[in-house]
């Protein structure tokens, strides 16, 4: 019996695997391959010219790739920031209409991108006719949503909470201010969550698409997750490559935090 | 009241202010336009504008496809996340193997493209291009959200109060009826979190509906973000705006009821 329940999670272990393992046994096809019509799953003869071709005469490749890295980066630095200061606030501190604000946020959290749309445009509008700081057409159009987003709030507020208060009431009759109690006892305690954070907020953000298509007019401004697109149609003979050295950075971050990633959300989910 | 209360303030300060001004206001500031005539023109209109999108052919197709999806994605995806993080969990079956499941939801979109308009093109026709369209949809949404869900309820598994099990299996219990009567219900919390979860994942969809078919997609999948998207486009704000209300009125309603579902079971659960 347990033998056959095995051997079912490895058939759905091996379905799921199947995309990312197409996708590498593609990238090393020879071009005429490629354009074979149906699923082809071996390379019939081993060559790495797709990543040849794409790293020496697909330049711009890298400029997309600069892209991604710089919207992601900017969004998680800022996120994290924001997010341990404000949720500390939100798990141990009190303060009128806390918990009012604190739903707001959550309700918020729950819609999708589109329902903030047009307001969203006129006050990036409205901010660029008087502070004369574009936003629309350039990165600050993903990075500040990004940046001010709830998620990390709530995450990181849901690990705060669990940190015990006598160790907090202790510090206080130390003598230790917020600031103190912040800094030496709270941001030591929740960096597993930070590091969940940061692995979440990059997944999240690498495959960025509807925010990227509807603020960004100038192509070049394109992060790879969009513009890895216009190289399926136009440079189909390195779309391969081209997809794998992308999702390689995100493997390599959720294999690191996956650990995390299991110990707490599915804890956080059962408080 | 002492200022020492409003303290806290000074903490979310900086949050508060890039939250109002980019989501809650937007929110807020959306309203006028889906009461105006259009987005050039605030004439108070009522709620016309509503009523236009309600009888309108687009918006019901998209709200048809979207209920589908959501009812039929849901109820799969909660099923199998379950089953499955249950086989793990009994069998104890190697880490590798949950690896795997839940490794797509690190997957951008575009990678992965390729590969799924290969398969969906294999036989005589192409899926997503067939009236069955939606079966396509829903098996990216499971590929790409089971290992959330199935990390969930690992978690939930791993934390039941193994003295409550032996007890109903020295009272005789089978298997099925184990599951039934402690397992199940013990995992009720699990579940409220899975569906939520769930919910704001299946929005994640679109990208890769996106990325395959653009914004007009085959009928059989076209979906309220791509109505409001393409609102967007042809600059009918006014449309956009009352859209998205209707929809965060959706949202709203189905997270209270997680909600208050949640609470009678914590109560209840209390009582016994």
């Amino acid at each position: 019996m347990k033998r056959i329940l095995l051997c079912l999670v490895g058939i759905v272990a091996a379905i799921f695997l199947i995309p990312v393992i197409n996708t590498i046994t593609n990238s090393f096809m020879a071009t005429e391959q490629l354009y074979t019509s149906g699923l082809q799953f071996l390379p019939q003869r081993f060559n790495i010219q797709q990543y040849y071709i794409l790293t020496v005469f697909k330049g711009e490749y890298f400029k997309f790739f600069l892209n991604s890295i710089k919207l992601t980066g900017f969004i998680i630095v800022g996120q994290v920031i924001i997010g341990v200061i404000t949720a500390f606030a939100f798990a141990k501190m009190k303060f009128p209409g806390r918990d009012w604000i604190f739903a707001i946020y959550i309700l918020v959290a729950l819609l999708p991108f589109q329902v903030t749309l047009v307001p969203n445009t006129i006050i990036f509008n409205a901010l660029e006719r008087t502070l004369s700081f574009r936003i629309i057409d350039t990165h600050w159009s993903i990075i500040l949503p990004g940046v001010f987003s709830s998620f990390g709030i709530f995450l990181l507020k849901q690990f705060i909470t669990n940190i015990p208060n006598e160790l907090i009431e202790a510090a206080r009759i130390d003598g230790a201010g917020d600031m103190r109690i912040f800094f030496r006892i709270v941001l030591p305690m929740v960096t597993p969550a930070v590091f969940i954070l940061v692995m979440l907020t990059f997944i999240d953000y690498w495959n960025v698409v509807e925010q990227a298509f509807i603020f960004l007019d100038t192509p070049g401004r394109f992060p790879l997750s969009v513009f890895l697109e216009d190289i399926y149609y136009e440079d189909f003979e390195v779309f391969y490559s081209g997809a794998v050295l992308y999702f390689i950075p995100a493997i390599i971050i959720f294999l690191k935090g996956e650990k995390y990633l299991t110990e707490s959300i599915g804890l956080g989910g059962l408080k | 009241m002492k200022i020492k209360n409003f303290k806290g303030y000074f903490f979310i300060m900086p949050s508060l202010i890039g939250f109002s001004m980019l989501y809650v206001i937007p929110f807020l500031l959306g309203l006028r336009y889906s009461v105006s005539r259009s987005g050039f023109d605030d004439t108070f209109v009522g709620f016309t504008n509503y009523r236009n999108i309600i009888n309108s052919l687009s918006f019901r197709l998209a709200l048809k496809n979207n209920l589908i999806f959501l009812f039929a994605g849901l109820t799969i995806i909660i099923v199998l996340s379950f089953v499955l993080a249950l086989i793990i969990h009994e069998i104890n079956a190697p880490k590798i193997l949950k690896l795997c499941i839940v490794l797509p939801i690190a997957i951008p979109s575009a990678t992965v493209a390729g590969y799924f308009r290969e398969v969906f093109a294999t036989g005589a026709n192409n899926l997503m291009d067939s009236e069955f369209a939606m079966i396509g949809v829903i098996l990216i949404f499971l590929w790409r959200s089971t290992g959330y869900n199935l990390i969930i309820y690992l978690a939930a598994l791993s934390q039941l109060d193994k003295s409550v099990i032996e007890a109903s299996e020295i009272d005789g219990a089978n298997y099925l009826e184990k599951l039934r009567h402690v397992i199940i219900p013990l995992v009720t919390p699990a579940t409220f979190f899975v569906s939520i979860i769930s919910i704001i994942n299946s929005f994640k969809i679109y990208k890769d509906l996106y990325i395959l078919q653009g914004n007009y997609p085959n009928p059989k999948i076209y979906m309220l973000q791509h109505y409001m998207n393409n609102k967007f486009r042809d600059l009918e704000y006014e449309k956009l705006t009352s859209a998205a209300y209707l929809f965060a009125i959706f949202i709203f309603i189905i997270a209270l009821m997680f909600y208050y579902m949640d609470r009678r079971y914590i109560k209840k659960i209390g009582e016994n």
